[in-house]
């Protein structure tokens, strides 16, 4: 791999805390010596909240597709209704 | 019938009650049932269920706060229980800004196929060897090289829309 996906690489297992410690210490010193680093690192943790917040938009349109299909079964349908009735 | 359809089947009916019993309709009930199982998902990934009763009556718990935080932002009466301080919910659902939002719409349309891949791997947590497949790499190692490749650019996208936004 070249060398800017290897920090990426390395920044990424800072960011979940898959780092020794002492590796943890070398990569916290990396960033506080680097501006460009740093500027990384934070841009790296805003795309991992991204990655969340699309994996649940996703997830909630499967829930919403299952919640249409099961809807489908009169039975079900009939179970849930009688709630609400 | 997949693990996800069984326990849809098995507790929407069970939270559907209680959200009907607190005065809510079906689609509130729906709604607050999915973010409840997003939320039992996402732990479960995690391992961080503190579960010491059953899958259901978790998911109930969660349902119940989603319903007393949706009171809550509808300026109603918080009432207090004491039964539902056993389960917490991540931060992160009520604390999504909203420009994460924005940016996440902006890269949904310059990075869809990337965004999907990230998922994959750090949300839904699939084996690599599974993504490669589904992904159609050939190999593990070029879809872990195409994780890093997507990572970099969605960095990328980001670093210049906050930019861009700052500027402007």
């Amino acid at each position: 791999m070249r060398k800017q996906l290897e920090e990426i690489k390395e920044l990424d297992q800072y960011i979940l805390h898959q780092l020794n410690n002492e590796d943890k210490l070398v990569m916290q010193t990396k960033i506080m010596l680097s501006s460009t680093l740093q500027e990384n690192w934070w841009h790296q943790q805003v795309v991992h909240k991204i990655i969340r917040l699309f994996g649940r938009e996703q997830k909630r349109k499967e829930l919403n597709a299952l919640h249409q299909r099961l809807m489908s079964d009169p039975d079900f349908k009939q179970q849930i209704s009688l709630i609400f009735k | 019938m997949d693990q996800l359809e069984i326990l849809y089947k098995q507790a929407f009916p069970h939270v559907a009650k209680m959200i009907h019993t607190l005065g809510g309709d079906m689609e509130t009930a729906r709604d607050l049932f999915h973010d409840a199982v997003i939320i039992y998902l996402e732990k479960e990934k995690e391992g961080k269920l503190e579960i010491k009763t059953s899958p259901i009556a978790y998911i109930k718990g969660i349902a119940r706060i989603r319903w007393f935080h949706h009171f809550k932002e509808n300026n109603h009466y918080l009432p207090l229980n004491d039964n539902i301080h056993d389960i917490s919910i991540p931060a992160d659902y009520y604390n999504t800004h909203t420009e994460q939002t924005g940016l996440l719409q902006h890269l949904k349309q310059a990075g869809q196929k990337c965004l999907q891949l990230l998922t994959a791997f750090y949300y839904d947590q699939l084996p690599m060897r599974e993504i490669a497949s589904h992904f159609n790499y050939r190999t593990i190692h070029s879809a872990t090289v195409q994780k890093y490749k997507c990572l970099e650019k969605i960095r990328e996208q980001v670093k210049n829309t906050i930019a861009h936004e700052e500027a402007a």
